[in-house]
């Protein structure tokens, strides 16, 4: 989180626990394998190495291996240091000067300094077809101050810039490996090194050896199989063939009743949304009949039912309890019989229909809705898009006035709200706004006093729960990081990936 | 022989190129933009068109076609548009899971369709006779997919005897490979070989009936040999045709048990492609499959001819 | 029913056939078994919304998943709802899927197989080379693109179905329009002047009928299966109706948990299809042999 002091004791004292930390579970001592390699199964390995080109969704896991971020994630998804050391701004958040490493170098030789930062940075902001254009469109100028100082200016304030750079936009490449063309082999600073990979197959990382925290690495190697389908994916670690995998809350059950698996929830990285576009579906820019949708959803039942108890209401952009999430925010009731009434007051007690469109993935979650909303007079017809088709016909194409998508919650609530709750926000495509909440949003983005934010924060919680705008979560579903009783060490990163920093596999005693 | 064959060869060219270009126009015509899902998070219109651009995916349809047709004819199947991978290299990788799958499918297809075949026409009106033709009747009724869901919940479920998903190339190990082939292959297999057995049953009642056999038999031939030689003689044809149409519709087939099965063959990368309109990958696999089915079509015909004396004459 | 009073519904010329074909259907039990079954599957279709013992839309999302009860007969699928009652319903849209798609096939397939059989010349060949270009291309992956364009719903996988299937049904009457085209009293009506659509109608048609009969309980069966498996994928029925196809699909997903979910709509469908194929099988036996295969 930022502040405004600096803060160097608590960074040091981070990097003091991340490098001793092995984490080990509260038994005693296990001794690790230090030439032993860990296998994983995935959903996707990795289609692009340049983190300006690549499409994101599950493979920033990967790399992650590969490249270092200038800000790091602690196991709650909060920042800290890493190739950066400490952060601060001094003009309300639009200037952020970060203090860099000196002792790191890139696999092929490189040394990593400020002006390297500056290149990659620039090459993120200019490539052509990059992806990361848009989420650093807020950035005015990068520039090097000295070898270990950035300065980024940015156009408004916006204090989620280093929470930003915790992610692809902050993950430090070797210029040299972008200088020719397209990145063929990932060169970084990471504690994993590319070794070998199969497109859409499997992909092999040795230990880099010369890791700037080389106490983080405890495996030889990091052995991923992609498999698409979950069912496999919870097969091949039943069967010991791969030592750890993600799975879904389809699954989380059953792996908790199986004898000799670990397992940690990840609560936050997937929330079904609706998303409503008026300009497509008049009625829904009246905000009792918004209102009155929300309220006939049992979100309740749908946690229990359809996610069998691995998922939770969505009340707030966050899980509770999470960085973000406020307390004592009344969430919208279950209430059927009030929805129905403040359908007919807004004037729809004959009823209502529209085309609803989700992925396949929320097919039972969207028939629950149905479902539900039946019971009010609103009927809507499902339609199941293959593919990214759902969001397409929400976001681009703008055919579809109402629908279901994923959401992992971005890497802070300001950015998610910003996201969803601006106006000409792609992921706001009937611009439904609310002046006050714009306001209240802006307001965060400049807000560099943490306990002030959250305040500001919680005002914007209440106001969507009152009266909704263009975007509605339904449920939190929980995913989970599952592994073989051999792997020691995973902390609950609430990332939503296997952090495989100071996991090591336990010393043959099989 | 050859005046049969020839006006097939001629048809099979502008059949060809017909079949380019639907598979062209019909790609064209899925939903969804590539582009877009590639744009990442919250592109702005702009930057959706810069990729378009990038991927040429703003040039006028017959243009497109155009270019695509020139590099087919080069060898170059294109490159897809997700990850960059060329097709061909794509085709490649899956093939060898795709192929196994046709393999034991194939296999277990002729085996049991042969043999059952001619053991229930041997033993005509037996019980054994009875028993094979309503099995028979039942697997060519039942969908492949709900014969591979029970065999997964049979011998993987409650008997825990192989496992339910997954791949293993036959380089890690024979059993291993085969372990996780089998299932998926006798249900792709089931339907091909409750048909084989029907129609080689059949043919070889004809046969058992015909006079040359009686003949064979004066001439002092053992009926164990003439048998054996006059009944396979007379199960090639069904068998040619058979294992012809099952190759052919294999693609099809494939696609639902690759995906209960979880193995990364041609099937489910075909099936991935359609949902995210990857146009190059459905184009360069539903095309190799095309040109694999018409030269099928066109062996079989010369098989055909080649065995059938009456065809030949006609 | 006697055979005789269905002879007596039929036109007279052919009554003595039919009554033949009658006599002998009857006569063979798996036939009839099929046929009867077929019979009560219409009727269950047909009764549908009077013989569920649940809405089969209603869910109980605290009860999902729930083994036989005496509330439930068959238990509760994924979203809490009574197996039984989407079942039933179930049968209404698999079959009107398989007749709605038979149709399609047939009225692309009879038309153009007639003429291109009967005319030959270019016209034959350049209706060869479309089904030939059909034929050639994958059959699940063309259904998926042609629903995919269209957008997923049961009418347009049925029509995807229907065109996809329609090369068969075409080359199957070409091929009898063949036959019977050599024969001499088709020759004797074109040389007394009969125009060729008469001919066609009058001649050809009733004698290419008899195979197509049979060919077309076999096709429904086929047509079924492929419906079953655009709706495993999801591209078939839409949410929340329930086809066999869509209710296998959806088991997968909880094979583990609940695996008897997967071997109701599967046996539905094999019996169907079972069934269709035995009447096909009956009534080919029943023809003999006056009528060119």
């Amino acid at each position: 989180m930022r502040r405004s002091a600096p803060v160097v004791g608590v960074a040091l004292a981070a990097i003091v626990a991340l490098a001793g930390c092995s984490a080990e579970p509260a038994a005693p001592t296990v001794e690790i394998d230090p030439d032993a390699r860990i296998s994983v199964a995935s959903l996707a390995a990795v289609t692009k190495w340049d983190p300006g080109l690549n499409v994101g969704g599950p493979e920033p896991a990967f790399l992650r291996m590969v490249y270092d971020t200038l800000v790091g994630l602690d196991p709650d998804n909060r920042p800290i240091p890493s190739l950066a050391t400490e952060w601060t701004t001094d003009d309300g958040g639009v200037t952020y000067t970060f203090t860099l490493r000196d002792d790191v170098t890139f696999t092929d030789g490189t040394e990593f300094d400020a002006d390297v930062a500056v290149e990659v940075l620039e090459h993120y902001r200019t490539v052509e077809a990059g992806t990361l254009k848009g989420i650093l469109s807020n950035i005015d100028t990068v520039e090097a101050e000295d070898d270990t100082t950035l300065v980024i200016t940015q156009k408004t304030p916006d204090v989620t810039l280093p929470v930003l750079l915790t992610d692809r936009p902050g993950m430090m490449i070797s210029p040299a490996s972008f200088a020719a063309g397209p990145v063929e082999k990932p060169v970084g600073t990471g504690p994993f090194v590319w070794v070998d990979e199969v497109q859409t197959v499997s992909l092999t990382l040795d230990r880099n050896d010369d890791y700037w925290n080389p106490d983080a690495v405890k495996v030889a190697g990091v052995d991923v199989q992609v498999m698409e389908d979950p069912v496999a994916r919870f097969n091949a670690i039943r069967s010991g063939s791969i030592d750890a995998t993600l799975i879904g809350a389809d699954q989380i059950e059953e792996a908790r009743n199986l004898p000799g698996l670990g397992l940690y929830e990840i609560k936050g990285r997937a929330a079904r949304l609706i998303t409503i576009n008026p300009d497509l579906e008049p009625a829904l820019g009246d905000p009792d009949v918004r209102l009155a949708l929300n309220m006939a959803i049992d979100r309740e039942g749908i946690a229990q039912g359809v996610l069998f108890g691995s998922g939770e209401p969505g009340d707030q952009l966050r899980p509770v309890g999470f960085p973000g999430y406020s307390e004592g925010v009344e969430p919208i009731p279950y209430d059927p019989e009030g929805a129905r009434d403040l359908l007919e007051k807004a004037g729809y007690g004959d009823g209502l229909s529209m085309v609803f469109v989700t992925q396949p993935r929320y097919q039972k979650e969207a028939e629950a809705i149905q479902a539900n909303w039946a019971e009010i007079g609103v009927d809507i017809e499902v339609q199941v898009l293959p593919g990214s088709g759902a969001g397409v016909a929400m976001w681009y194409d703008k055919t579809a006035a109402i629908g279901l998508a994923n959401f992992d919650g971005r890497q802070d609530i300001g950015i998610a709200l910003r996201a969803l709750f601006l106006p000409n926000q792609v992921n706001n495509p009937g611009n439904v706004v609310d002046d006050e909440v714009t306001r209240l949003i802006t307001e965060s983005s400049a807000e560099t006093d943490e306990d002030a934010r959250q305040a500001l924060f919680k005002q914007i919680a209440q106001k969507l729960n009152e009266a909704p705008l263009g975007v509605w979560p339904v449920v939190w579903g929980y995913e989970a990081v599952v592994y073989t009783d051999r792997v020691v060490g995973f902390q609950p990163y609430q990332s939503g990936f296997p952090v495989l920093t100071g996991v090591g596999i336990a010393a043959a005693a099989e | 022989m050859f005046s049969v064959l020839l006006p097939r060869l001629a048809r099979t060219v502008p059949v060809f190129l017909l079949v380019t270009v639907c598979v062209f126009g019909l790609t064209s015509l899925l939903p969804g933009d590539p582009a877009a899902a590639l744009a990442g998070e919250n592109p702005t219109p702009e930057q959706v068109e810069e990729i378009r651009r990038q991927l040429g995916l703003d040039r006028p349809l017959w243009e497109q076609y155009v270019v695509w047709m020139g590099k087919l004819f080069q060898g170059d199947l294109g490159v897809s548009l997700y990850n960059g991978q060329p097709v061909a290299q794509a085709i490649l990788g899956r093939l060898p899971v795709t192929l196994s799958l046709a393999l034991v499918a194939m296999i277990f297809t002729i085996v049991v369709g042969l043999l059952g075949g001619i053991l229930a026409a041997a033993r005509r009106g037996g019980p054994v006779d009875k028993v094979t033709t309503v099995l028979s009747t039942i697997g060519i009724a039942t969908p492949n997919f709900w014969i591979g869901l029970l065999l997964i919940i049979l011998f993987s479920f409650t008997l825990g005897w192989l496992p339910a998903v997954g791949y293993v190339p036959p380089t890690q190990g024979l059993w291993p490979w085969l372990s996780h082939i089998l299932l998926p292959g006798i249900a792709l297999g089931a339907a091909g070989a409750a048909e084989l057995l029907r129609q080689t049953r059949s043919s070889m009642i004809d046969t058992l009936g015909q006079d040359y056999i009686r003949t064979g038999r004066a001439q002092g031939l053992g009926s164990a040999a003439i048998f054996w030689r006059r009944a396979l003689r007379n199960a090639s044809l069904p068998l040619v045709t058979v294992a012809a149409f099952q190759l052919a519709m294999l693609l099809g087939g494939v696609v639902i048990i690759e995906k209960i099965f979880s193995l990364p063959g041609l099937g489910s990368l075909v099936i991935d492609s359609v949902f995210q309109k990857d146009l190059p990958v459905i184009q360069g696999v539903v095309l190799v499959n095309a040109l694999i089915v018409l030269v099928l079509n066109l062996i079989t015909d010369f098989v055909y001819t080649l065995l059938n004396p009456k065809v030949r004459s006609s | 029913m006697t055979t005789r009073a269905i002879a007596a519904i039929l036109p007279p010329k052919r009554a003595a056939g039919r009554r033949r074909f009658l006599q002998r259907f009857v006569r063979q039990p798996l036939a009839m078994t099929g046929l009867v079954y077929l019979v009560l599957i219409a009727l269950v279709a047909a009764l549908a919304p009077l013989l569920v013992p649940h809405d089969p839309n209603v869910q109980d999302l605290r009860g999902v998943l729930q083994p036989p009860s005496a509330e439930h007969l068959l238990g509760t699928d994924e979203l809490g709802r009574d197996v039984l009652s989407r079942l039933i319903m179930g049968s209404r849209v698999s079959l009107l899927a398989a007749v709605q798609g038979t149709a399609v096939a047939i009225a692309i397939g009879l038309p153009l197989g007639l003429i291109a059989g009967y005319v030959r010349g270019r016209t034959d060949r350049v209706v060869m080379i479309l089904t030939d270009t059909i034929m050639a291309l994958p059959a699940l992956v063309l259904a998926m693109a042609i629903v995919a364009i269209w957008g997923p719903s049961l009418t347009n996988a049925m029509l995807a179905i229907g065109i996809i299937t329609a090369p068969r049904a075409l080359r199957l009457v070409r091929g009898s329009v063949l036959h019977i085209r050599e024969e001499t009293y088709i020759e004797a009506s074109r040389s007394i002047g009969t125009p060729d659509w008469k001919i066609i109608v009058k001649h050809v048609l009733p004698n290419a009928a008899a195979p197509l009969i049979v060919f077309t309980a076999v096709l429904a069966g086929t047509v079924m299966l492929m419906e079953a498996g655009l709706s495993f994928i999801g591209l078939g029925v839409q949410p929340p109706e329930a086809s066999w196809g869509a209710m296998l699909g959806t088991s997968f997903r909880y094979l583990s948990r609940a695996p008897i979910l997967a071997i109701y709509p599967g046996l539905a469908i094999a019996v169907t299809v079972l069934a269709l194929n035995l009447v096909g099988d009956g009534v080919r036996d029943s023809i003999g042999k006056q009528v060119q295969r």
